[in-house]
């Protein structure tokens, strides 16, 4: 076991999987070897989106909703974030940060497929800017972390 | 007027993961969890009045600013060490906005 920083400067302990420093490991290997990880850090992604989904449906039945509904509604996109929070925090405890901050970049496909379901615009524009999103995220948590 | 709530809602949910950070780097005060927990559901807010006005592919799209805008936080706040890297993961996210939202 190794030891390691995370995000909020707490002092937390690596699994025996990760890597080896100076070992290069492709993306297919990191999720063989971490299917726990993976699942997590996919239920905390897919938190995010029905937060999302719940935000969006709150918004398009404002007009229709009373403002104690709109409240309650809101406040159950605040506590669905904390509860994703929560098993965020889990994973980056418990599994490889080099393996968890990655996958957080799932959200934005995810995105892209629950934009497509709403009827939004989605042509090879959103689909190669999602992609620079997504690029560019797991850019900033592999190649910086690394 | 979206435009700008979502910016708002952007920064309160930068300020709130700094301000994260900063509950762990200094002892745990009490304080500063709470004013990370109160920018949060203000951010939340914030991306409800945005989603009246703007797609939800747009809103949450532009949530990849908020790295950006912690590494401004990390980098001038905390005087944390800003590389290629970083400089390479903040163009690729600002033209995938542009490019998405353009």
């Amino acid at each position: 076991m190794t030891r390691g920083h995370t995000e909020g400067g707490r002092e937390e302990l690596r699994s025996q999987s990760e890597p080896a420093a100076g070992k290069r490991v492709g993306p297919v290997q990191i999720l063989r070897g971490n299917l726990k990880a993976v699942a997590v850090m996919f239920l905390a992604v897919t938190l995010q989106v029905l937060g999302a989904v719940l935000l969006k449906t709150i918004a398009d039945h404002r007009l229709q909703w009373s403002l104690a509904l709109l409240a309650a509604g809101i406040a159950a996109v605040v506590f669905l974030n904390l509860v994703r929070l929560g098993v965020w925090g889990a994973a980056h405890k418990r599994f490889p940060l080099s393996t968890t901050f990655p996958l957080s970049s799932l959200f934005y496909p995810m995105m892209l497929l629950v934009a497509v379901a709403y009827g939004d615009p989605v042509g090879a524009r959103q689909l190669v800017g999602a992609g620079l999103i997504t690029a560019g995220s797991v850019w900033l948590t592999v190649r910086v972390r690394s | 007027m979206a435009l700008l709530l979502l910016a708002a809602a952007l920064l309160c949910t930068a300020f709130a993961q700094f301000s994260y950070k900063l509950y762990y780097v200094r002892n745990r005060q009490r304080s500063v969890l709470l004013r990370a927990l109160t920018l949060f559901a203000l951010a939340q807010l914030g991306f409800f009045f945005a989603l009246t006005r703007l797609d939800i592919g747009v809103v949450y799209m532009s949530t990849g600013m908020i790295q950006i805008l912690m590494l401004a936080l990390s980098r001038f706040a905390l005087g944390e060490n800003v590389t290629g890297n970083h400089l390479v993961a903040v163009l690729l996210i600002i033209g995938g906005l542009a490019l998405y939202a353009g």
